[in-house]
């Protein structure tokens, strides 16, 4: 096992984007429940969003703050963060100071699978989540399993539970609102030519006053109805189908970094490393060296064999 | 000895439908999804909703069913596709008919093996099969999408005859004799929805009512493990050689036939009294359903469905081996409505 405090040679990565700030990624793991990582974090983002349910737990350093849809809430020993599949957010970290996080993005449809009450997907009742006694032990474990380099068969039960009672405890804390708030996704026409637009055309240089033009609406009306309907603006959508698409070539091709970044749309590799870093938080590069797969995490893909530092095996071209 | 099996996932919320094929699709590594629908639904919110839900990596086929196609040549468009490009889920949505079809397609293709998404429109569900001897297991989708929303603005009247289906099929399967405590809990729980909601939505078009019929859609499907009443059999047949819709039509002559086939049967013991309790009255209980389906917005007669005395002859010999009712006493029910 590596120790939090030193030994992080085979698994570091450096951001180090005209500055010397640089940000870490101790571990990630790809599974069928998604993505699990421990980052050491020393700068801010930009706002972003994920498919996946997300969970950010303080593990060590200061104290640091996430702006959530609009709210800035604390990521601290006693408050870990919550942010439901698609909401915008942003870590703002904590001035200069090293943070380090545990950080989960759970698919939707693995927790309800999981779920003995398979009814909600993962829509949090807050983004703050009160870091109980459980909550710390699992967190605390499902670290050490991180850490460790090697699989683990109580990974998935441990995550399970941790998610379930995060998801708990957003609710816990959560005014007495419904939990069965209709999704209003997908309802307008235009937004969804626009979802598939953006899905087909996400290699191009995409031009949102085309994309509105093509689906009827005014630049200003097109923005406006799709954050409505999606709970983020059409940038940051794109900007998450690239970073799904970059992640999946990164851990399941051979193709170079600067391929990749072509294939996305970037005009060079230092633009998709800026975009990468800010969007996922460490460089492609360093992402594909860092990341583990288990066989179940790409299924789209056909089974691929474990991954890690993408040995000969690789599973297509 | 009983056996129970539910082999079909069910997704079911207002607005799920993209997330969840989505998923399912994703999950199960399906790249080449073929669209199985009526063609009337081209282009139309429903069919671009089923197209956002797609993932990146699907290279979906989609082959149309004409108003008229016959199900054969809809197989057999599909074994064609299926040639150029190997299909590895079929994904039949808006009718009970395409859904049907999708059953016959799959089992052409796969022997059933292959996967089955479904995801019901305004007019439900199909029997999960013709007769209570067919394979259950093959005739459930693998995922079942339902998503009230598809249904709200839509006919209310297909609506309301798909939903009389659904309480003649939950009806029939808690009358059942087999012992199956599931099946009878979803059937008088579907019943229960079709008694409260059908009336309503001669009223209004409210989410709360299409996802309680929808709901009662899915359980009189899932309720019938316990087998396919005289009812059922009866209206599926009429409806054959037509170009009758399941679902919608065959809805249609359940309601006219089902008081008739009740008062046949007459069961006896505290089911009935239930079924009655729930409708809100003392029985008998073919007497509460005439009154209950009496002023429903549907054909009054059989032959205003284009059904005539052959249809009827065929409809009885599709009786063949029921003990429960006997091809004279069905004549007498199918005379009295045609």
């Amino acid at each position: 096992m590596r120790h939090l405090d030193s030994d992080y040679t085979t698994a570091e990565w450096y951001v180090g984007l005209g500055g010397d700030k640089m940000s870490h990624a101790v571990s990630v793991s790809h599974g069928e429940f998604g993505r699990a990582s421990i980052y050491r974090l020393n700068k801010s983002g930009v706002t972003h969003a994920h498919r996946e349910g997300h969970l950010v737990f303080h593990i060590g350093g200061p104290t640091g703050t996430m702006t959530v849809g609009d709210t800035e809430v604390p990521n601290g020993c006693n408050t870990g963060t919550a942010i439901s599949p698609w909401e915008p957010h942003c870590w703002n970290g904590a001035g200069d100071a090293e943070i380090l996080c545990l950080t989960l993005y759970i698919k939707p449809m693995w927790f309800l699978e999981n779920s003995v009450s398979a009814e909600y997907a993962l829509k949090f009742g807050g983004a703050r989540i009160c870091v109980t006694p459980q909550i710390d032990s699992l967190v605390r474990r499902l670290t050490a399993h991180l850490l460790e380099d090697q699989e683990h068969d109580g990974f998935d039960a441990l995550l399970f539970a941790l998610t379930l009672q995060s998801f708990e405890q957003s609710w816990n804390a959560a005014p007495a609102k419904s939990r069965d708030t209709a999704c209003t996704r997908f309802n307008d026409f235009r937004v969804r030519r626009a979802l598939r637009l953006l899905q087909d055309r996400m290699g191009e240089d995409v031009d949102m006053e085309s994309i509105a033009r093509t689906v009827g609406l005014s630049r200003p009306h097109f923005f406006k109805l799709f954050k409505q309907q999606m709970g983020v603006t059409p940038n940051i959508y794109l900007n998450t189908l690239r970073s799904e698409q970059a992640i999946e070539d990164l851990l399941t091709t051979r193709k170079s970094v600067t391929d990749i970044a072509h294939d996305l749309g970037f005009s060079s590799q230092a633009s998709f490393t800026r975009f990468f870093s800010s969007n996922v938080g460490i460089a492609p590069s360093e992402y594909r060296r860092v990341a583990h797969c288990s066989d179940s995490a790409f299924p789209m893909l056909g089974q691929p064999k474990r991954l890690s530092g993408m040995p000969s095996g690789v599973v297509r071209s | 000895m009983t056996l129970i099996t539910y082999p079909t996932r069910v997704h079911f919320a207002d607005g799920v439908l993209e997330e969840a094929l989505r998923s399912e699709l994703d999950r199960q590594g399906h790249r080449t999804p073929l669209l199985l629908a009526e063609t009337d639904l081209t282009g139309s919110a429903f069919h671009d909703r089923v197209l956002s839900g797609l993932p990146r990596r699907a290279d979906c086929a989609t082959v149309g069913i004409a108003p008229l196609a016959a199900s054969g040549a809809v197989v057999d468009a599909v074994l064609a596709q299926h040639s150029k490009t190997p299909v590895d889920v079929i994904v039949a949505f808006g009718s009970a008919r395409a859904i049907s079809m999708a059953r016959e397609c799959r089992r052409a293709l796969s022997d059933g093996k292959i996967d089955l998404y479904a995801i019901p429109g305004v007019d439900g569900l199909p029997d999960p099969g013709s007769s209570s001897v067919e394979s259950w297991r093959m005739g459930l989708p693998s995922i079942l999408i339902c998503d009230p929303t598809v249904t709200l603005g839509a006919d209310r009247r297909i609506s309301q005859a798909a939903s009389v289906l659904s309480l003649a099929r939950c009806l029939e399967s808690y009358l059942a004799l087999s012992f199956n405590p599931p099946a009878d809990g979803m059937a008088l729980d579907g019943f229960r929805r079709c008694i409260r909601n059908i009336h309503r939505l001669s009223d209004a078009d409210a989410i709360e009512v299409r996802r309680d019929l929808m709901a009662a859609s899915l359980n009189a499907m899932m309720a019938q493990e316990k087998g396919i009443g005289p009812a059922q059999i009866l209206a599926r047949a009429l409806g054959q050689g037509h170009s009758l819709k399941p679902g919608r039509d065959t809805g249609a002559i359940a309601r006219l036939i089902l008081p008739g086939v009740l008062a046949v049967l007459s069961p006896e013991g505290d089911r009935p009294a239930a079924l009655c309790a729930l409708m809100g009255g003392a029985g008998p209980l073919a007497e509460g359903m005439r009154d209950f389906l009496a002023d429903l917005p549907l054909d009054g007669r059989l032959s205003d469905l284009g059904i005539d005395a052959e249809d009827m002859d065929r409809a009885i010999l599709a009786l063949d081996g029921r003990a429960d009712i006997v091809p004279g006493a069905a004549r007498a029910v199918l005379e009295a409505v045609l």
